[in-house]
This record gives structure tokens, C-alpha cells and sequence, in this order.
């Protein structure tokens, strides 16, 4: 079982396969096994199943997954190759987000404790990129800026290219920033992988089963979260991003508001469940209101026109270069980087606070 | 028939140039779209199997533009984007002169807001001062020393590029749009793969955004920056426009950046002394500690503002957009789409744009002409001029009230 470690760093064990399930080499480890969905079915097929449930389980009522090393190992390798497999049969953006965050979360601090030439083993074999040891003060090492600027978190200042120090196309970073940057990378692999489409025959009862019960818990949380709809005005006011709650205050004053500032507002009431009359009968205070041009307008935007495409309101970084976002300083936007994204957090602690009531 | 009469123009050009026209790579990926001389839409999900097929084409239909994708597909003609399948895309910077201010617009430039009529010259705002308008139009001319600044900003972007992020010379390649400004394509196969957010990320850095005071040294209460006038980068840049803001100022412009009145005084009455300072090797800021933090926070506002570099933002941004094709004519000003090579840039003069001959002449009618066109300077304010033919379809494509008179 070791074969596949020949060739690679000699610090790297099979334990680090069982953490780093989405490396290369642990890759090559479930390709030599050549499982069959058949294979699933026998004994350790269903505990390795079993496993897999667990991590996309954890996901959801957690938003973390925890390393299980205390039992099998291997089982613990094989089970997220197939923790990606349930969630690309199940087919849901949201969920795959949902899972790839807390799996990244778990790598990220892992790699905290990790020495840098574990780092370096991942950043260079698994996911390719250019890089090489600093010979910086205070920088451990020098990453090509594509890498660096395809893999950073969006939401804070200090990632920015342009707070960094870039030497003829490198960027120079510490070794906590590099573990950063490859917990960004392994969501955006997870995500990559579950959204690849597989066509898959024979599937067995007992997969279907675990992705049914998968889809049974996630379906629960997206209905709470719908309930949230005919909640009073005065409470849903408070989960608006103050982006949003500010165009509403606009609207309602009798403001003017420009055509980007329309649109932001329109495809994000119309996200959250917004009727399209119940979004018309809002733009009714605009000065230049013209019912059948709103209406046709608004309709376009949900989809019912035209391209048929719904439109989704712009994330946070078009919001600030269109001059529509009231946070720059990010204080009470910390962490977010699109409008729903912020309204979705703060509704899923008022639907947690009601439960526990 | 002013229309018809650019077409005939067109059409004997292309037969005679038709392969000048720039096969782009991977030719058979790429959408196409064209504006015709008698149609007010674009055509767009084309695909060509080869450049011939292209260049037939273009000397069949002779459209007024001629658009490709910079981004390659699987199904470059399929009408919808997913049907289309997005594989990746060049890097393209836009650089126009619609996005600088040159002195040169109070010449030629003019706009007129369609909702309360306010009319004035010069650079046209992007809504009207007076009622917010974002309904305005806008009469635009081109000049060398337009051009000039196009240039200067097409050279501080490549600069940038070479230096900073380290492409190579036969990574990037430039085009005269044939009108007013210049495009780069990158075309580094690394470069190709990256999504809208890393492309963001190379934008901001372009025009500043996000620059973080930390980032200049700055470690909050005692005001004193560590950055260099000599350094690479933006420290370096961000020193160098302070150090242009703090030798030139005087009350007005502190005023504009928004100083407070205590700010202004200090730095008017210590100015020698904080420019020595800044002037030593390394800089010293020191001086600088007695004004406030929101006076410095907005004098490097400023000074990014000064030395960002003028991109359209939107144009690198967007994955999906048709970029003008170089070999082809603008057929709003019947200039050529020019592709050059870094080292051309530098000697780039407008005329080198021109396709019509020098000999033929067209004589114009119009109740106003723009003070300067390209390299020509018209004698008359309106009236009838008998200009070059290059100037004439240049007058025709871009004013409605020009009327030929006859070709000579």
C-alpha cells in the first residue's frame, strides 16, 4: 500500500494521505484500490459509506468535519473520494458549498501544526503551483501571483495583491498565509470535483439511501430558512446587509435611485423570495415609476423574460466599485462577500434562535 | 448614403489588405460579432473554421466593426453561454482616453445632458452635475496629444506587467483600437485559466484599490510612513505621488483633497523641510507626523488616485467580452485596428493608423467642425472644407450634420 509514496518526499507517511485525502498521491491511493459502486455494498463498503455520510452530516449541522484517525485509516482515506461522489449525485450548489467550506476548514487547521515542507509538499505536487523558499526576511516563501491571487479569500484587505510585496511576479508570504491559501484551494477542488457531472448506472440501494438521508437534513435547514419569508417586516429589516437596508431607505424617501442601485436591490429581494408584484409595488415611490416598464423589467431580472436567466445581485466587491456598498471599512460586513451571503448568515441564527426558544 | 459611401471605401480597402486581417489563436474557439453599415445590431455567435473563411468574410459583408471573443469556447457560435462552454480567456487590458483627463478635451470635446439640456465642453462627466442624468451624449474627437496620453498610460501598464508581475515581452501585444485608446492581450498560458475574481485582484492592483496604510509602513497614532522614492512597486509609487502632490501644492489643492484647515497651514509653512526629508535616501516622513490621520489617509488617497494607472475595469473583468479584431477598420473613424508589439508602441504616431491616400480629398459640408482632427487642423470654424479623404470619413463616421459635398 505504500507503493504509491515511492517516488514522493520521504516525510510524507500514509497518515498524511488519511488527513490530506485530496492529494495527488492520496488520489493514486483510491485509484489503485479500483472500487466498484458495487463494492459499496459488501461490509466495508457500508462502513466507508458510513464515514462518508458522517463528514457531509458534520457539514451540515456543524460546518466543520473533524479527522477520525482512531479508527481505520484507510477507511478514513477512501471515505472523501466518496463524500464527493454522494454530493455530486445529490446536485446541490449550495450543500456542495456548504461541505467543501467545512472539509477546507478542517485541512486549514491541520496545516496549522504542519511543518513547511508539508506545505510546500501539497502546494507543489497536489495542486502545481510556483513556488519556492524565500530568502526574505520575515517571508517563508515566494508564490507566482497567479497561483496567489486564484486562491486567496476575497473577503479581507490584507490578501490583496496590492498590499503585497511582489518581486518580478512572485509574492512573498509567510507559511500561515501559505496554509491559507491551500484551505482556499481545497474548497474550490471539492467544489470543482462535485460539479463535474457523472453518469453513473446500477447505482446501489444503499448509496441512494445515504443520499437520500443527505438530502432529507439539508432539505430541512432550506425550509427553515424559506419560513423566514413571512416573518414581520420589522425583524427581516435586521437581517438585511446594511447595503440593501440603505437602497430600501432611499426607495422609501422617494430617492432617485440610479439603474445599478435597482437592479441590486431588485435581484436580491427577488433571491430572498421576493414575489415579482410584491418587488414592482416597492418601486412605486420612484419618481419616474412607470408600472409596465417595472414590471417588465423586474420580470426579466426573475427569469420569466428574455434569456430566462435569473439574476443574482452583485457580490460585494462590484458592490464597492459601483459606489453602492456602505461598509468599506468591512465592520459590520467582517467575512462577507456577497450581499446574500450576509443575509443568509443572519437568517440562519434567527431560525437557530427560534428553535432553541 | 453617407453610409453607403464609407462602405465603398471599406470594400475597396479589404480587397486589396484582406490579409492583414490578424488570425487570433485557436481561431476556430472564438465567437465573432459585426455592426453593419445598414444595421443598428450586432451580429454575434459566429465562428469561423480558419482566418480564410474569415477574411472571406469580411471582404463579402464588409461590416462597419469586426469584434472576437477573448475568450475560447467549445461552441463559439452556440447562441446561450452555457451552451457556448467557457474554457478561458486572454487577458485584455482597455486603456481610453474617454477614462483620462488631457487638456486637449476642452478643445474638442463637448456633451449635452438629454434630461435637462446642460451643455459643456470638455471631458463628459458619467452623470450630469446639474440633475444626476445618466442619459448624456457625448461629441468626442481624437488628437495626437490624446493619443500621446494614451500612450503614456499604455507604457505604465506594460511597465507594470514586465516588471511587477513579471510576464515577459512575448507574453503581451497591443492594439490601436482605431479610435481612441489602446489594447493589451496577454496571452501567458497560465494567464488564460484564471476567473473574474483573479482578475479583479490584477485590476486593483493596476488602479490601487484596496491599498492598505500598513501596507506603506504606517503603524497607527504616530503618523510615519517607511517607503521609499527609489522602491519598486506601489510603495514606491505611493512616495513618488506624494512627493509630486507635497512640491507642487498650494492651498487650493490641499483644499480639494480634503485637508483640514490646521493640515494645510502646516504643510504650506514646513513644505521645503518635508520635501528635503522625503528627498533623502532612504525617504524620511517625519515631518509629516504632526497632521492628522485623516489628512494623511487622504493625501494617500490622492497620491494612489495620481498613480494608478487608467484601465477600464470592466474590460479586464468581463470573460465574455468582443474585443475589436486587429487588421480590420473602425467604421467609425475608417482607422486601421493596429496590432504592434511593445517596441512599436513607444514610436506609434496616429498617421501610421491612416489607410486612405493622401491624394484623394473629399470636400465636406457642416455647420460646426471640431477644432482638430488626428494631425489636421481645419482653417474654418464651419462651413465647406475640402479635407483629406482620411479626415472626411473620419468627419462622416462621427458627426450626423456632415454632408459630402464631393469626393475628388
Amino acid at each position: 500500500m505504500r507503493g504509491v509514496l515511492k517516488n514522493s518526499d520521504k516525510s510524507i507517511t500514509f497518515y498524511d494521505l488519511v488527513k490530506y485525502p485530496f492529494t495527488k498521491e492520496a488520489i493514486e491511493y483510491f485509484k489503485a484500490k479500483s472500487l466498484t459502486l458495487k463494492d459499496l455494498e459488501s461490509d466495508i463498503g457500508k462502513v466507508i459509506l458510513n464515514r462518508s455520510y458522517e463528514r457531509i452530516h458534520e457539514a451540515i449541522s456543524q460546518r466543520k468535519v473533524t479527522t477520525n484517525l482512531s479508527e481505520d485509516p484507510e477507511v478514513e482515506l477512501l471515505s472523501f473520494p466518496i463524500s464527493l461522489l454522494l454530493l455530486s449525485l445529490l446536485e446541490n450548489k449550495s450543500l456542495i458549498y456548504r461541505y467543501a467550506v467545512a472539509e477546507s476548514k478542517r485541512v486549514g487547521e491541520l496545516l496549522k501544526n504542519e511543518d513547511l515542507g508539508k506545505l510546500m509538499w501539497i502546494a507543489k505536487n497536489t495542486f502545481e503551483w510556483r513556488i519556492s523558499l524565500a530568502e526574505e526576511e520575515d517571508y517563508s516563501v515566494m508564490i507566482h501571483f497567479i497561483d496567489y491571487i486564484s486562491h486567496i479569500p476575497q473577503s479581507s484587505k490584507e490578501w490583496k495583491l496590492v498590499n503585497k510585496k511582489l518581486v518580478k511576479g512572485y509574492v512573498l508570504i509567510r507559511k500561515s498565509e501559505l496554509a491559507r491559501i491551500i484551505e482556499e484551494a481545497v474548497k474550490k477542488y471539492i467544489v470543482k470535483k462535485c460539479n463535474e457531472r457523472v453518469t453513473l448506472t446500477d447505482i446501489p440501494n444503499i448509496v441512494i439511501a445515504f443520499a437520500e438521508r443527505i438530502a432529507r437534513e439539508w432539505g430541512q435547514r432550506s425550509k427553515e430558512f424559506k419560513s423566514l419569508r413571512v416573518i414581520p417586516e420589522k425583524v427581516r429589516n435586521g437581517i438585511y446587509p446594511p447595503c440593501i437596508a440603505k437602497l430600501l431607505d432611499d426607495l422609501k424617501s422617494g430617492k432617485n435611485l440610479p439603474h445599478a442601485a435597482r437592479f441590486a436591490l431588485a435581484t436580491f429581494l427577488l433571491n430572498i423570495g421576493f414575489k415579482v408584484d410584491e418587488v414592482v409595488s416597492l418601486f412605486k415611490t420612484t419618481p419616474d415609476f412607470n408600472e409596465r416598464i417595472a414590471r417588465y423589467q423586474v420580470e426579466h431580472l426573475a427569469g420569466l423574460r428574455g434569456s430566462r436567466v435569473k439574476y443574482s445581485p452583485y457580490k460585494c466587491s462590484n458592490m464597492r466599485s459601483l459606489g453602492l456598498c456602505v461598509d468599506l471599512e468591512r465592520k459590520i460586513c467582517k467575512g462577507i462577500h456577497h450581499p446574500l451571503q450576509y443575509y443568509f448568515r443572519m437568517a440562519e441564527s434567527e431560525v437557530h434562535e427560534k428553535a432553541t426558544d | 448614403m453617407r453610409r453607403q459611401l464609407i462602405k465603398a471605401f471599406f470594400k475597396k480597402y479589404y480587397k486589396n489588405h484582406i490579409n492583414e486581417i490578424v488570425e487570433p489563436p485557436e481561431i476556430e474557439k472564438r465567437e465573432f460579432g459585426f455592426m453593419f453599415f445598414d444595421k443598428q445590431i450586432m451580429l454575434r455567435h459566429i465562428s469561423f473554421k480558419n482566418v480564410f473563411e474569415l477574411r472571406n468574410y469580411m471582404g463579402e459583408k464588409v461590416p462597419a466593426h469586426a469584434y472576437y471573443s477573448s475568450a475560447y469556447y467549445v461552441n463559439p457560435s452556440a447562441p446561450t453561454m452555457d451552451e457556448k462552454g467557457w474554457l478561458s480567456a486572454d487577458l485584455v487590458f482597455d486603456i481610453d482616453v474617454d477614462h483620462i483627463e488631457t487638456p486637449c478635451k476642452k478643445d474638442h470635446d463637448s456633451w449635452k445632458c438629454l434630461n435637462c439640456g446642460l451643455s459643456e465642453k470638455g471631458m463628459s462627466p458619467s452623470k450630469c452635475p446639474r440633475c444626476g442624468s445618466e442619459r448624456i451624449e457625448r461629441s468626442t474627437w481624437i488628437c495626437s496629444s490624446c493619443i500621446e496620453a494614451a500612450k503614456d498610460e499604455t507604457l505604465k501598464v506594460c511597465d507594470i506587467l514586465l516588471d511587477e508581475l513579471g510576464f515577459s515581452n512575448k507574453d503581451l501585444y497591443l492594439v490601436f483600437s482605431g479610435h481612441r485608446g489602446f489594447h493589451i492581450h496577454v496571452e501567458e498560458e497560465k494567464v488564460l485559466n484564471i476567473d473574474q475574481n483573479a482578475r479583479r485582484e490584477i485590476v486593483d492592483y493596476l488602479l490601487g484599490i484596496g491599498l492598505d496604510l500598513s501596507t506603506l509602513g504606517y503603524l497607527g497614532r504616530k503618523v510615519v510612513l517607511d517607503i521609499d522614492l527609489r522602491e519598486e512597486g506601489w510603495r514606491g509609487r505611493v512616495a513618488r505621488g506624494l512627493y509630486d502632490i507635497l512640491s507642487s501644492c498650494d492651498r487650493n489643492l490641499l483644499k480639494e483633497i480634503g485637508l483640514r484647515g490646521k493640515d494645510i497651514k502646516y504643510i504650506l509653512n514646513n513644505k521645503d523641510k518635508i520635501i528635503s526629508e522625503i528627498e533623502r535616501s532612504p525617504s524620511n516622513w517625519i515631518a509629516l507626523s504632526n497632521i492628522s490621520v485623516k489628512g494623511l489617509e487622504r493625501l494617500v488617497n490622492y497620491a494612489v488616485k495620481l498613480m494608478a494607472c487608467k484601465v477600464d475595469e470592466r474590460v479586464t473583468i468581463d470573460i465574455k467580452r468582443l474585443i475589436r479584431l486587429p487588421g480590420t477598420l473602425h467604421g467609425k473613424t475608417g482607422f486601421k485596428v493596429l496590432k504592434l508589439s511593445y517596441n512599436e508602441l513607444e514610436s506609434f504616431v496616429i498617421s501610421d493608423a491612416f489607410v486612405f491616400d493622401d491624394e484623394s480629398h473629399i470636400v465636406v459640408r457642416s455647420r460646426k467642425f471640431p477644432k482638430r482632427i488626428a494631425n489636421y487642423v481645419f482653417s474654418r470654424n464651419g462651413g465647406i472644407e475640402d479635407v483629406p479623404l482620411v479626415i472626411g470619413i473620419y468627419l462622416l463616421g462621427n458627426s450626423k450634420e456632415v454632408e459630402v459635398i464631393r469626393v475628388k
